[in-house]
């Protein structure tokens, strides 16, 4: 404690930030940015945030990323709960099997899911839109969820649960009050991760998006043999703004429930 | 919470698992309408117009004003959804994607659609603004008698450059094997760009396919990469402007937008010729709005709607009515100009060997 570190591992934690955090003060700081192509400072303006407003384009696009990331992370997660739960506490034929298929949707390449996903859609006559994009992301979301809630539930004492049964607790209170409480940090961070990689897909959602379902992704990608204009830089930091304050804000309440 | 036993609370546990798979059920009892047989027949008359429209297109290619001044005069809801370029395009429609009911393809995707009956015939008697047209841009060989597209925009692929770095305007594809400029130029990230101009260099067809010819354009394709600073396309434009690029292979109109922010920008078109590219409105199959779609195709096809589009694109109308309307309109080729410009045909079977051109090119 106190020891101070050596100089080039302060050195080296220092490139690690920069190369990690500054394309995004790059980013930042072209929002601002009066010229239309994004490499030559040419004085400060609010002209992209205001030109957002009549990105009707764009905003439909956050539109849709935030109802499929909403419905997806709900879903996903509780699905994965579920499965972690009953993969974790239960011992029946098949569960390593089961186990063992979780990883599948993990290491598939995207584009092999993405096109097997629309292949099927088609097949089966299910026309291509937001539901679809929702199904294909909460597919490969639960496994990410189950691999999460399975490590809290792998560092977690069960003697507590045993207590509370013996103590007269029903299966369902003991449930609610006890497992779920320590599993919550497991979840919470399942959610988040969820709702990230939901957020941000292109590959899987590029394939089976159909009329009036393009999310933020596949609108930004869109432009990009054109021009980007600075408004995604705005939309972005707007983005960036927003889930910044909600880690922080996850963070302090996760901390306080701690403290109590 | 105690009213639940251990049965009744896995019951509904698994209830919430299943309503996945049942929704799926669900969904897919609402499938898609049949395929209407008058929409394949251009002489029958379509029904009435529907309530919603769905356009899948380049992203940035109509004016802010296109869409919500048609959805206003026709009450009818528009969606668009955008495509970077014409192969995801012409992928999603061959995976059996449906629902959109314009798509805007180019020339050699044209002959794709039609070939693969993706394309469904323009029902011309809808089109009562067609005669705004300019001949120059009707009955091509990718689509004889235009039976199946609506000419949209136009351009011409050339040569921009610095005229502060670049004393002689660049007349020819030869200026990317200049070592003078090396680093300082760029060419288009498209193969048909590509190997095209470099065949127009050999006086061949930029749809050339004999292999003799496509050889001698990778050697020349491989020469001016040592020159190059990177294969990009229309992005460049920004480097053109800071003075980073000092020539680039690129659209007419990308070349336009750049003179506006950058008056040394200029733009000509290689004396050995070079591509003329044409995007067309058409009618994909799976159409669920075929008289919106034409209704849509109709109102574009007002010399004012054209003008505006042209206007905030940057791209030629073919709509030679709203030239007058247009402030700086990018004028039709002259007679010469014409026969110096060729539109890109499909390649059919060949495409795979100039996949592989491209390929070997860009890792050499």
């Amino acid at each position: 404690m106190g020891r101070s570190l050596p100089r080039w591992l302060v050195a080296l934690v220092a490139a690690v930030y920069a190369f990690l955090h500054l394309p995004i003060l790059v980013l930042v700081a072209f929002s601002f940015n009066a010229s239309k192509f994004s490499v030559e400072w040419t004085g400060f303006s609010l002209e992209w945030y205001r030109r957002l407003l009549e990105r009707d384009d764009i905003l439909r696009g956050l539109r849709a990323s935030l109802v499929v990331g909403l419905l997806a992370t709900v879903i996903a997660t509780l699905l994965g709960t579920l499965l972690a739960l009953g993969l974790a506490r239960h011992r029946f034929r098949g569960r390593r099997a089961l186990e063992a298929l979780l990883y599948v949707p993990i290491v598939t390449p995207e584009i092999v899911a993405g096109i097997s996903l629309l292949i099927f859609y088609v097949l089966i006559g299910l026309p291509l839109g937001l539901a679809t994009i929702t199904i294909a992301h909460v597919a490969f979301c639960i496994s990410f969820v189950v691999v999460v809630v399975l490590a809290r539930l792998e560092g977690m004492d069960e003697s507590l649960e045993e207590a509370a049964l013996i103590l007269g607790a029903d299966e369902i209170t003991t449930f609610w009050r006890v497992t779920v409480p320590q599993l919550w940090p497991g979840i919470l961070s399942a959610a988040l991760l969820a709702f990230t990689m939901s957020f941000d897909d292109f590959v899987i959602t590029s394939l089976v998006a159909g009329p009036g379902s393009s999310t933020l992704p596949l609108v930004v990608y869109s432009m990009v043999r054109r021009n980007i204009e600075p408004s995604i830089n705005a939309i972005s930091t707007l983005i960036l703004l927003v889930t910044t304050l909600l880690i922080y804000l996850a963070d302090r309440y996760g901390r306080q429930r701690a403290r109590s | 919470m105690t009213g639940l036993d251990r049965r009744e609370f896995v019951r509904r546990a698994a209830a919430l698992g299943l309503s996945l798979p049942a929704a799926t059920a669900l969904l897919a009892a609402c499938r898609p309408v049949r395929h209407d047989p008058a929409l394949d027949d251009p002489g029958r008359a379509l029904g009435p117009l529907e309530r919603e429209l769905a356009i899948y297109i380049w992203s940035d290619y109509v004016a802010p004003d296109t869409i919500p001044d048609f959805e206003k005069e026709f009450g009818v809801a528009v969606t668009m959804d955008f495509y970077d370029s014409n192969e995801e395009m012409l992928a999603k429609l061959q995976a059996g994607a449906r629902g959109y009911d314009i798509v805007v393809p180019s020339t050699y995707i044209v002959e794709v659609l039609v070939a693969t009956g993706l394309a469904l015939p323009l029902h011309r008697q809808y089109l009562t603004n067609w005669g705004n047209l300019s001949p120059i841009f009707l009955d091509h060989a990718f689509d004889p008698g235009n039976r199946y597209t609506m000419p949209w925009m136009w351009g011409v692929t050339g040569i921009a450059y610095r005229r502060d770095r670049i004393p002689d305007p660049p007349a020819s594809w030869e200026i990317f094997l200049d070592p003078r400029y090396r680093g300082k130029m760029t060419q288009a990230d498209d193969e048909r760009d590509v190997i095209g101009a470099w065949l127009r260099y050999r006086g061949h067809s930029l749809n050339a396919t004999d292999p003799a010819q496509l050889e001698a354009a990778k050697r020349d394709a491989i020469h001016a990469k040592q020159n190059l600073k990177a294969y990009i396309s229309a992005p460049v434009k920004g480097q053109l402007i800071t003075g980073d690029v000092w020539a680039a292979q690129i659209w007419n109109g990308d070349a336009e937008q750049a003179r506006m922010e950058q008056p040394q920008v200029g733009f000509v078109l290689p004396q050995e010729g070079s591509t003329i590219w044409l995007d067309s409105l058409v009618m994909a199959r799976g159409a669920r709005h075929p008289r919106a779609a034409h209704e849509f195709m109709n109102y574009v096809l007002r010399p004012p709607v054209a003008a505006a589009v042209s206007t905030a694109t940057g791209y030629g109308t073919p709509n030679r009515e709203a030239l007058g309307l247009i402030e700086h309109p990018v004028q039709y080729p002259s007679g010469e100009e014409l026969a110096r410009l060729e539109y890109q045909r499909d390649l059919g079977r060949d495409t795979a060997t100039w996949d592989q051109l491209w390929t070997e090119i860009k890792a050499s």
